[in-house]
């Protein structure tokens, strides 16, 4: 074996070089970034089918929020149609019209933003409550596991809808991300319980040791070590959270507990019912085009946050970013394990 | 190496010494099942355990009878010694903290099928 | 029948071996097993015959097919894999099966009854909730054999593998330690009393005392019971001492096989020659030892020809194109080797353990000055400079924090993991920590590197307490300190974090020791490092994630990240005994060299003496055995392995496996008990008086301490040392010899 040192490398910096003054440029970390954070992932995303559609069923919806937002179509408004226009007859208005002679089109696209904004919110909330709650309480351990779960078995022992319904009262919320917020209050506390117990056989890990062997901070090992591992149970989680705002929403808009100035999916859906919507066939139209609006979304949601999986799984980015021989070596080892 | 030995009073578990009857109180099964996660839990083995001539499993599942095990299944010394450095009286998810990690501990044993 | 041709080449050779010619129960013709609608090959071509009441050991490095060859005996290849080719089988009574063609049933009842099988992993294949006995019964019940007897016959087994049979009947699986578990399975494997017994690496997960203990209990259940045992594993020493016949596989087919002998001292397979030469023994010289380069290759790219002669030394153009016959070698007892070059093989490989014990204290007397630690010497013995660490008296007991109101009224459950150590490592020192599991070597080692919080005692760096750094009441600021010590892990699987790439990886320790570099900078440091421990192309490592790489270059990628910090000492805790038997010297050496360039200290840990003594010996550093928390001897590996003073050190040389033809016929193991004693209740006094073949009365009442010895160096923690002591007077134990002059002639 060779005793000396190999300076095939450029520059002739090898290891045991004294610090150079480069620094490293915002412009290196820029690219590295580009690369790890988006370019791989996108490949990865949309690699596969389900991921596929689903990204392209949501982006219908965010071209519906662009569509309201810069005001491309027609706001909804009382008699602007004739009444309960069939969809698809007139193609002035494609969706068809409710009793009052609204467009249901403008009807659902005028909501659109508000309810992306108010799923967005709800599940950002949950998520990242969960996840600061459940990542310290899980590393730190000791006293401040003990506080963190005694707040948690506060929030899980309150019900729910029963709290949510008074906030709901007490606040009436119109501010789409407050509503969010208020539709999850207490969704974290669970999910940070079980992405605690995650955390607690992570933090066991020899290269989590490793870490702070090298002595390298509790919030970096956090950040670098522990959760890209609870990533893809947090995305699917994420997306939970984000479908039960939706259906949250809707049932509260339904029963009438929620204030609304205007019409939203879920108001759509109470009136349409209210109009005999569920017993003519004339207004079937109007009580089904929110729930398609609804079931899209949620669905939509399902596809992507599978396919989160496969982008936080390091396997299958190797394979499909093109890195080297990944591909061959892998299934080597695979197969190798699997009858070794 | 001394064994703990199951032994329930009004439902509460108890691991109680061979040798000397010495004592830890667990919790109750009630919670201890809570603990858990379930009344079952199971354990699978791969075709190549599933063919050992002890095993009887169903398509290598084998269904485990949670209650049944906690007022069977003895305990070592050792594991007896961690739990009681866990107490009865602070609470954790509404369960006694020993309880919660009797049931992780069991669980364990479980999932480790046999092996230490 | 032509695979008889194994067995009658040469007549006259049997004396070769102890095997009855012409009494084959095993008969394996032309079987293969493939996977992908057979495209790939995980075992190729095989034609071996098994004869009756012959041990046959089976080596092979992971991933070489030898399990496959395991599973094909029973016809239990997992799906979706496909078996093909004859295996017959002769019954006792002269019929003859196929046991291919036979049908379920007639297989369920084969299997177990005629063959049976103890595979790897089968230690997680118990049902917890059901206690050993049940295990028994059940196996009896759905053979329909009579259980009363059978458990009689079980009691019987259990009792030979030195097992109390009520009281392991009477266990849950998860009550029994790890070596007894691997003896109830084996016990269970031969509860129907079959005729072949077929092991699968039975004892790679336990400690080395214990597989060799297991293997001589194995060596006398195969003579009471008349058993055909084919055993497979990676470790070709430890199972030379069992086997009749040796064969090696190598990339799926057999490379060589032959009269245990003939392969070990007269091997016409490169690959076998340098196996042997690769593995860490205690007889050979160590500058003999040499790694084989490369790595074994997967299925879907075996090479073509010869599948060796990418590694091979001797490979020719002919080697690369032409495929070598299974053929038999001149004058060699059923001798047969796939290699065109068998008598160059033998003439230009020579093996380095068959070198006389002249040569070898040669070798050792001029060994310090090649050391690469040479003239580092002075340091072990001298004190006046302030140690590197210094442990006094540290102490880490588990379980110690009870409430008070515990119902518990004694403390029963402390367990001494380390219990009183005191120990200095100077600078660029080197000690190996030697022990079975459960011994406190990993905790000590944890703790001596600041990862394990003493609960007695104080463990001090240069001279400044670590946990007062800590809690920041020293001088020296605590980074410092933690970046001094560092720590290489023992499975390669978990060291590296799966989600980052190797470049990222390694650029956590270049954070904290050259913050401010930029990113090509940082690239060349990796990369030049890559490249110094042997990973080449760097760059292209360096963009891959753990999964593609192989344990070995897993194992290097976490010696560069430790290396990286600049650290003082690095804790290497069982670092290759992940890795495969010949790659393990590459890394140990790549180790060596990076101690002396780096100018570190090492703390190794293990159980094996000959990865110690290699280490040691080639370091110029110490080994002290681990016994139940405690030191109980200290020294060079020369002295510890040519004078061990301490009974439990001779122990573990016992267990050493041995390429020394004349000294394999394994004696029974110099101990009284196989199992370590609890260690939440350990003996009173010395604690290996449980076990000691020479401990007396006096050592059940005193506990003797480390003491320097007189005529050598390290120290020894024995009565036996001073020839005054009262152990002289009093009474040998149960069991302990007589006169145990006769040990010291060992």
């Amino acid at each position: 074996m060779v005793t000396e040192t190999d300076s095939s490398s450029p520059d002739d910096i090898d290891w045991r070089s004294e610090t150079s003054s480069a620094e490293m440029s915002q412009r290196d970390r820029l690219a590295e970034f580009y690369e790890q954070s988006i370019y791989e992932p996108a490949v990865v995303a949309w690699s596969d089918v389900r991921t596929r559609l689903g990204i392209v069923i949501l982006s219908v919806y965010l071209l519906m929020a662009l569509v309201e937002v810069l005001g491309l179509w027609r706001n909804p408004a009382p008699n602007q149609a004739p009444r309960l226009l069939a969809p698809f007859v007139n193609m002035q208005y494609p969706l068809g019209t409710t009793q009052s002679g609204v467009d249901l089109f403008a009807l659902i696209v005028d909501s659109t933003p508000f309810i992306l904004l108010m799923v967005l919110a709800g599940g950002v909330w949950a998520t990242s409550v969960a996840i600061v709650v459940g990542t310290i309480s899980g590393y730190k351990g000791g006293t401040v596991d003990t506080v963190i779960t005694s707040i948690s078995d506060f929030f899980m022992a309150i019900p729910g809808l029963p709290l949510i319904i008074i906030l709901a009262i007490a606040l009436s919320p119109e501010n789409p991300i407050l509503l969010g917020v208020i539709l999850t209050i207490n969704y974290w506390a669970g999910l940070g319980r079980s992405i605690r117990s995650q955390v607690l056989s992570i933090r066991e890990a020899s290269y989590v040791e490793a870490s702070r062997t090298m002595g390298t901070s509790t919030h970096r090992i956090i950040l670098k070590d522990v959760l890209p591992n609870i990533m893809p149970y947090v995305m699917v989680n994420f997306v939970l959270a984000a479908r039960y705002t939706i259906f949250a929403s809707v049932g509260l808009y339904f029963i009438g507990v929620l204030p609304y100035t205007g019409q939203n999916w879920g108001v759509t859906l109470n009136n349409a019912y209210n109009q005999g919507g569920l017993f003519t066939l004339e207004a079937l139209h109007w009580l089904l085009v929110p729930i398609v609006a609804i079931v899209g979304l949620a669905f939509g949601l399902i596809l992507v946050s599978q396919g989160m999986d496969r982008i936080f799984n390091p396997r299958v980015r190797t394979r499909l970013t093109g890195k080297s021989e990944s591909v061959e070596e892998e299934s080597d080892n695979e197969n190798t394990s699997a009858w070794v | 190496m001394t064994r703990y030995t199951p032994e329930c009073v009004d439902d509460t578990l108890f691991l109680v010494s061979e040798d000397d009857g010495t004592r830890i109180e667990v919790g109750t099964v009630d919670d201890i099942v809570d603990a858990v996660g379930g009344e079952t839990y199971v354990i699978e083995y791969d075709d190549k355990q599933q063919a050992q001539p002890w095993l009887d499993t169903d398509d290598g599942v084998l269904e485990i009878d949670v209650r049944e095990v906690v007022t069977t299944m003895s305990h070592t010394e050792e594991m007896v010694s961690e739990l009681a450095d866990y107490d009865m009286s602070t609470d954790r998810y509404g369960l006694p903290t020993r309880t919660v990690e009797f049931a992780n501990q069991l669980v364990e044993i479980l999932e480790r099928q046999g092996s230490s | 029948m032509a695979t008889n041709t194994d067995t009658n080449t040469s007549p006259t050779d049997d004396t070769a071996s102890k095997r009855v010619v012409d009494d084959p129960i095993l008969e394996i013709e032309d079987t293969n097993v493939t996977y992908s609608e057979g495209d790939t090959y995980v075992l190729e071509d095989v034609n071996v015959t098994i004869d009756r009441h012959e041990v046959l050991g089976i080596v092979g490095e992971s991933g070489s097919g030898k399990s496959m060859f395991a599973s094909a005996l029973l016809d239990a290849v997992p799906d979706p894999g496909l078996l093909t080719g004859k295996i017959h089988y002769n019954r006792k009574d002269g019929s003859t099966v196929d046991i291919l063609q036979m049908s379920d049933e007639e297989l369920r009842q084969f299997r177990w009854e005629e063959i049976s099988m103890v595979f790897q992993g089968a230690m997680s294949s118990f049902n917890p909730t059901m206690k050993v006995g049940s295990h028994f019964k059940e196996t009896l019940r759905t053979h329909d054999k009579n259980v009363s007897e059978g458990m009689e016959f079980a009691r019987e087994l259990l009792e030979n593998l030195y097992l109390e049979p009520e009281r392991v009947l009477d266990s849950y699986p998860h009550e029994l330690s790890g070596g007894m578990q691997q003896r109830a399975l084996i016990a269970l494997s031969m509860v129907l009393d079959p005729e072949v017994l077929v092991m699968d690496e039975p004892t790679a997960a336990l400690d080395l005392l214990m597989q060799r203990s297991i293997l001589q209990l194995l060596d006398n259940l195969q003579s009471e019971y008349d058993l055909t045992i084919i055993f497979i594993t990676h470790d070709l020493p430890l199972v030379a001492s069992l086997a009749d016949r040796m064969a090696i596989i190598y990339a799926f087919q057999f490379a060589e096989i032959g009269p245990r002998d003939e392969i070990i001292g007269n091997s016409a397979h490169p690959y076998t020659r340098e196996l042997l030469n690769s593995t860490p023994n205690l007889d050979a010289p160590l500058e003999d030892m040499q790694p084989i380069e490369g790595e074994g290759p997967a299925p879907v790219n075996v090479p073509s020809g010869c599948r060796y002669h990418p590694r091979c030394q001797l490979a020719t153009e002919k080697c690369r194109t032409d495929d070598p016959p299974f053929s038999p070698v001149d004058g060699g007892g059923g001798h047969r080797s796939a290699c065109h070059y068998r008598e160059e093989a033998r003439e230009e490989i020579p093996l380095n353990f068959g070198k006389t014990a002249e040569d070898f204290d040669q070798q050792l007397v001029s060994d310090p000055t090649d050391g690469p630690n040479a003239g580092s010497t002075a340091t072990l013995e001298t004190t006046s400079d302030t140690p590197l660490l210094s442990l006094d008296d540290v102490e880490v007991h588990f379980g110690e924090e009870q409430s008070l109101i515990e119902r518990f009224t004694q403390d029963p459950t402390v367990v001494r993991a380390v219990d009183g150590i005191s120990l200095d490592i100077e600078e660029q020192d080197l000690v190996c920590l030697l022990g079975e599991s459960g011994c406190g070597k990993t905790t000590l080692g944890k703790t001596m590197i600041g990862l394990q919080k003493p609960t007695g005692g104080s463990i001090e760096y240069r001279g400044h307490d670590i946990w007062e750094a800590k809690a920041g009441n020293t001088d020296i600021p605590y980074k410092e300190v933690r970046s001094a010590l560092q720590i290489i892990h023992q499975d390669p699987g978990s060291a590296l974090n799966p989600n980052r790439r190797i470049a990222d990886i390694l650029t956590e320790p270049l954070r904290h020791t050259h913050p401010n570099i930029g990113r090509a900078e940082r690239r060349d440091r990796m990369h030049s490092l890559l490249e110094r421990v042997g990973m080449t192309p760097a760059g292209d490592f360096l963009e891959r994630y753990p999964h593609q790489l192989s344990g070995g270059e897993k194992q290097r990628v976490a010696l560069a990240r430790a290396l990286l910090m600049d650290p003082d000492a690095i804790l290497a805790d069982e670092a290759i005994s992940a890795v495969d038997v010949s790659l393990r010297i590459g890394i140990m050496d790549l180790m060596l060299e990076l101690q002396a360039e780096f100018d570190t200290s090492f703390l190794f840990i293990s159980h094996d003496l000959s990865n110690a003594r290699y280490f040691a010996e080639h370091g110029d550093g110490r080994i002290a055995v681990m016994y139940l928390g405690e030191i109980v001897e200290i020294g060079s590996a020369e002295r510890l392995i040519h004078d061990p003073r301490h009974p439990y050190t001779e122990v573990l040389r016992w267990a050493t496996p041995n390429l020394d033809l004349d000294a394999m016929d394994a004696e029974d193991p110099p101990i009284r008990e196989i199992d370590v004693p609890d260690p939440v209740d350990p003996p009173s006094g010395c604690r290996f008086h449980t076990r000691c073949p020479v401990a007396r009365e006096a050592c059940r009442e005193e506990q003797p301490k480390l003491a320097e010895l007189d005529d050598g160096d390290g120290a020894a923690a024995c009565f036996r040392e001073d020839p005054n002591h009262a152990y002289w007077n009093s009474e040998p134990l149960d069991g302990a010899a007589e006169n145990p002059e006769g040990l010291e002639q060992h």
